[in-house]
Order: C-alpha cells, then structure tokens, then sequence
C-alpha cells in the first residue's frame, strides 16, 4: 500500500533503491549527475526527498498534488529493473 | 544557430535513444522517435506537473503497435529538449502503463518537435548534431 513520505529527509538513491525497491518514487528537488550525456533521467539521479512511493506511476501522478508543496521541481523514477530483452515499435502516424 | 552536439549512451543493443525532456521545471525522459508523426507525453508525468484531464483541448486517435489508442491532446506551456525550444506545444498523452508500455522513458520525441530542424544522429560516434 502507498504511503506518504512525511520525513523530508535527503536519501541518496542508492538507499532510495533500498527502502523502495521495486516502486515508482516521486522525488522533490532532485540531485542530478549533469554531465552532459543523454540517458535515462533514472540514471541521473542521485539524491533528493522521497516525496510519494507507489506501485504504480499513476498512483504517484494521482497523488502529487498532495505531496509538492514546497518542492521546486520533480522526477518520477522506477526503482526496480526494467524487464530485460525487449523491443521496441513506438511510432504513431 | 549554431550546431550543437548532444552525446548519447546506448548501453546495450537493445537501447533506444533516450534524452532529456524539460517538461517546464520537472526533467523526464524521452525516446527519439523518427517514425512517429507527433510526441507523445504518458499522462503521468502530465499530471504530477499540475495538469488535469479537463485541460485537455480534446482526444485523437493515435495508431500505435497495439492498434489504435484514444489519446488526450494538451497545449504545453513550455518544453525543451535537444536545445530546442517550444511554446503552447500541442501534445498527445495517454496512459502508458494501461497500454502495456513499462519503461523508463515518459514520452517520444515524434518528428512535429524536429522538423524545423537539420537532425543528425551519429551512430557510430553517438551524438546527436542539432542545426
């Protein structure tokens, strides 16, 4: 079940990882490596306050609202691995 | 403008190209996507930055690889992406997750963000050139 994070404590992902494994993470003012290579923002981050942790994406989205107040800007990150051996076909036309 | 280069990390064969997206304040994570007509912006990154199912200007049909989806269209403020810029954008979004997509990108970068552009895509050096 989804909690709200009421300690706004700085976690490093590493132990965001560790106290949330597995769920989608929203995290306030997020630390991010900005060295200057396009990747995946789930491999940026490194540190920030966990602000909401769900099983799901659009349980966090539908709980934002709640959660961002005094909170400048925001990533949205899984904490588990995606599943391997996939491919894509994205396009819409 | 002047070029600008953008390194990119494919690390596995399996990859897709993924960039940065400014979506106003909040940085997500986008899939270049040459094939796609229109970006596309899952509606969850949508909501947590503020927007709401009523902003939505109306629906479209979007005809994706699991057949044809209904998709919400909503005028954006502000995004960036590749150093490019746009205002009261016009995007597609649907919920991605209930459409079987489980990744960590947010969106597609479709061809109506790039067409005002000359974009090279640089595989062997990975970097994208942006003119």
């Amino acid at each position: 079940m989804a909690t709200t994070v009421v300690e706004n404590k700085v976690m490093s992902f590493d132990d965001i990882k560790k106290r949330y494994p597995d769920e989608w993470v929203l995290i306030g003012n997020p630390e991010l490596d900005e060295t200057p290579v396009l990747k995946a923002v789930v491999k940026k981050v490194q540190a920030g306050v966990v602000l909401y942790h769900s099983k799901t994406k659009m349980d966090v989205a539908l709980h934002a609202k709640e959660v961002k107040k005094g909170y400048d800007y925001f990533v949205c990150v899984y904490t588990g691995e995606i599943p391997k051996n996939k491919r894509y076909w994205l396009s819409n036309w | 403008m002047k070029n600008q280069r953008f390194p990119f990390d494919l690390s596995d064969e399996d990859s897709l190209i993924q960039i940065d997206f400014w979506f106003q304040k909040d940085k997500l994570t986008f899939a270049v996507d040459t094939g796609a007509s229109h970006t596309v912006i899952d509606l969850a990154p949508l909501l947590i930055a503020g927007y709401e199912l009523k902003d939505a200007l109306g629906t479209v049909e979007l005809e994706t690889g699991k057949g044809i989806i209904e998709a919400y269209i909503f005028k954006i403020a502000r995004i960036e992406a590749l150093g490019i810029e746009r205002n009261d954008f016009e995007i597609c979004s649907y919920d991605f997750f209930s459409n079987y997509i489980f990744s960590n990108f947010d969106g597609v970068l479709g061809l109506d963000f790039m067409r005002d552009h000359k974009i090279c895509i640089d595989f062997p050096n990975s970097v994208i050139t942006i003119s």
